[in-house]
């Protein structure tokens, strides 16, 4: 009689796992398949294909049928934001009620749940961390040290710079190294100016063309990948026809199934990672089918785990066993704990009477940006670290009256002329990760696949506030410097996780007492499971955090066949 | 001159008497309001008061009367709906109480008349009616293909980003 079971185990059975799609599995997949191994990415949503599914791609204004707005049945797929979210892009925002969560303190958690995660929808903004990042919870005192340093993640850096293609200009600044670049966006004439003012100003401030992952000259990697130029047309979160900015569809993954190694499963929710007690190690994934909601098995040498960083989370302590009672290789209880995120409270923006004579040409795709200032090379505020600005003057506002019915209405339609340029600041803070701003999983409560349901209970602290207020003057004062007028400075209170930048739960360290990965980023305790999505992060820096990911990722991913190939994993 | 400018009007593909093979989305009914023959003219009679057609074409001649009437009956809960169409029977009511006429045989002038007469925070009800009529209409008509090909710069692949240029001295769209 054959076995049946051991028949399904073989079938189910692969060198690599990794759960996630996104922008960090998009890179462990492409890694692990290129170094030969058999690897399934599991996916909890869709598939979404390059191209072929970015329905709204190449629609004009016109062309939505209800001008963009949502017909009522799918606005109440998406529950309250329903009405204003745009048919653009509705087919890649979760659904009400995917995955249910108790938000014990307001918390905004965006998921994309589709093949490509996040990186369908990502704001493309790619800056390399310093030591001066990697070496602040050593000086600052707080959280743990990384066991990491800059030159660790230097040559991965470059390594996913080059295949992802980032544009950027070479500043040769210490607090944000340069990278492998294509040429830069150009700045406006505004941006100019206010780049010179603040030189002329400051000795530790600069303004920085944006770096960013579009391809503003392909190279022979991107037009491998079937990349082409970035268009320029902004309509990047619809899905990208040209493959004109990295996203995991347009890159990694068409990558990695070309070598014929991967395995893509979707609707595959990811209830547990398998651990095995007379192995001591993991041995695969316990899935729930989103289709039939039945729960599958899979199995693997090695584990990445890439959800994204809460989902991370969730999916460890979700994992449990006689060994690891409380989520696996959580044996010093920090699982879940020390999430930290960006923020982004502070806000601002003016109006520049000059350059009236000027305007732009075209779309830009990214924007300026200012690296931290603050606390760089000493502590010199009453908070710790500092803030990242992101700086936005990209085209002159068009100006048109609404006045009037009739004709005199539609004279004011037709007479469009050029206003005055407007320019924005964004904060992008470093949020100091604390044992209470955790994740945990609710002792009943479940969501729709019999999963707990996570809680999520992060708040803002005093040094967060001070951040903003400091960002607020000193925004002011670089502003007025400028010129500008109308300026308008204010802290949008939002709640922790609009950023779209959670990270933490699973934190790097030397120490197995104080963190839960080592600097392979392999579980101290159960070395097969990579975890090297936002989780794995010991602290936050201010830079956009998915390109640290990306390279974190790579280098992982290449430790982990180096391993194999060693008899170790 | 017009035969040379671009024209695709608001609403063709909802309707499958025009367009049968363009319903994009087969899942969505694309349903309308449930006016009366006399609520539809007055619509339509609103729609072309707000942008009439002059040099230039008109809301009606974009078809923006049938695209209002699908957007609001798909895109907005009943109350609002039921909203839109008092507000179309409130024009109905003070055109038969002013000029014992029915609003859709009213010259433009008195439309006009009877619109303005709503833009006003006493109106109430009427107010919201005018201001949600006025900027739907204002939307569509600012989006639709006449007008953005036309009238504006629109390109959807520009192709580059050019970050400080001189203004042109010819006039130019914007």
């Amino acid at each position: 009689m054959p076995n049946f079971n051991l028949d399904a185990k073989k079938g189910n059975t692969y060198d690599a796992i990794v759960i996630g799609s996104g922008i960090s599995g998009g890179w462990a997949a492409k890694e692990l398949c290129e170094r030969g191994l058999k690897t399934l990415v599991l996916e909890r949503g869709r598939d979404v294909k390059h191209i072929v599914d970015y329905p709204t791609a190449n629609k004009h204004p016109w062309e939505f049928e209800f001008g963009g707005k949502l017909p009522l049945e799918k606005q109440a797929e998406f529950g309250r934001r329903g009405a204003r979210i745009h048919e653009s892009t509705a087919h890649f925002w979760m659904k009400e009620g995917e995955q249910e969560i108790v938000q014990e303190k307001p918390f905004q958690w965006t998921r994309g749940y589709q093949v490509g995660g996040k990186s369908l929808l990502w704001a493309r903004q790619t800056q390399r961390w310093s030591d001066l990042d990697f070496e602040g919870p050593a000086r600052d005192g707080y959280a743990v040290d990384w066991p990491i340093r800059y030159q660790d993640l230097a040559p991965w850096y470059s390594h996913v710079e080059k295949f992802s293609g980032i544009a950027g200009n070479y500043d040769g600044l210490p607090q944000l190294p340069d990278g492998e670049f294509l040429k830069p966006f150009d700045l406006s004439c505004v941006e100019r100016h206010f780049q010179k003012v603040i030189a002329a100003n400051y000795k530790d401030r600069h303004l920085i063309h944006g770096r960013c992952a579009h391809v503003t000259e392909p190279q022979e990697i991107h037009l491998q990948q079937g990349r082409a130029k970035c268009q320029h047309r902004n309509l990047c979160n619809r899905g990208c026809p040209f493959g004109g900015y990295f996203s995991a569809n347009a890159s990694t993954l068409p990558w990695a199934e070309r070598t014929g190694n991967m395995t893509l499963r979707t609707h595959a929710v990811v209830h547990s990672i398998i651990f095995d007690e007379e192995k001591g190690s993991a041995v695969g994934v316990r899935i729930i089918d989103a289709n039939d909601m039945q729960s599958y098995e899979y199995y693997a040498k090695i584990i990445f785990c890439n959800a994204s960083a809460l989902n991370s989370n969730l999916i460890l302590l979700n994992s449990t066993s006689s060994r690891f009672p409380n989520g696996l290789g959580n044996d010093n209880g920090l699982l879940g704990k020390f999430i930290s995120w960006h923020n982004y409270r502070g806000q601002i923006s003016a109006r520049s009477e000059q350059f009236s004579d000027k305007m732009s040409k075209g779309k830009n795709p990214s924007h300026s940006y200012i690296p931290r200032f603050r606390n760089l090379n000493r502590q010199e505020t009453d908070f710790l670290r500092g803030y990242a600005v992101g700086f936005g003057s990209s085209a002159r506002a068009v100006q048109f009256s609404r006045a009037g019915i009739g004709e005199e209405l539609k004279r004011n339609l037709f007479d469009r002329r050029l206003g005055h340029w407007w320019v924005s600041g964004w904060m992008q803070g470093e949020v100091i990760p604390i044992e209470s701003n955790h994740v945990r999983l609710h002792e009943e409560l479940k969501d729709k696949y019999g999963i707990p349901q996570l809680v999520l209970s992060c708040d803002w602290t005093e040094n967060d506030d001070k951040m903003v207020k400091d960002y607020m003057e000193q925004m002011t004062e670089m502003f007025e410097k400028a010129g500008f007028t109308e300026i308008n400075a204010r802290d949008s209170g939002s709640a922790p996780g609009s950023d779209i930048h959670e990270m933490g739960g699973v934190r790097m360290g030397n120490d197995p007492k104080t963190s839960l990965l080592n600097k392979w980023n392999q579980l101290h305790h159960c070395k097969n499971v990579f975890v090297t999505d936002g989780a794995c992060m010991t602290s936050t820096a201010t830079q956009n955090p998915s390109l640290t990911y990306m390279a974190i990722t790579a280098r992982a991913a290449n430790f982990a066949v180096d391993e194999i190939n060693r008899g170790n994993l | 001159m017009m035969k040379s400018l671009a024209i695709t009007v608001w609403g063709m593909m909802a309707f499958p008497g025009c367009k049968p093979g363009e319903i994009m989305d087969e899942n969505v009914l694309v349903k309308s309001l449930p006016l009366t023959e006399k609520q539809r003219l007055n619509l339509e009679k609103m729609v072309d008061t707000f942008l009439p057609e002059t040099d230039t074409l008109g809301a009606v001649q974009l078809n923006i009367h049938r695209f209002l009437d699908k957007l609001i009956a798909n895109c907005y809960p009943e109350e609002e709906q039921k909203l839109f169409v008092n507000g179309l029977d409130l024009l109905e009511g003070i055109a038969q109480d002013t000029f014992l006429k029915s609003f859709d045989s009213l010259g433009i002038s008195d439309r006009e008349n009877i619109l303005l007469g709503l833009d006003n925070e006493d109106a109430d009800e009427g107010k919201s009616f005018f201001d949600f009529s006025k900027e739907q209409v204002i939307l569509a008509f600012t989006s639709s293909e006449y007008f953005l090909t036309n009238y504006t710069n629109y390109e959807m692949i520009p192709g580059g980003y050019d970050g400080c240029v001189d203004v042109p001295e010819v006039p130019f769209k914007v």
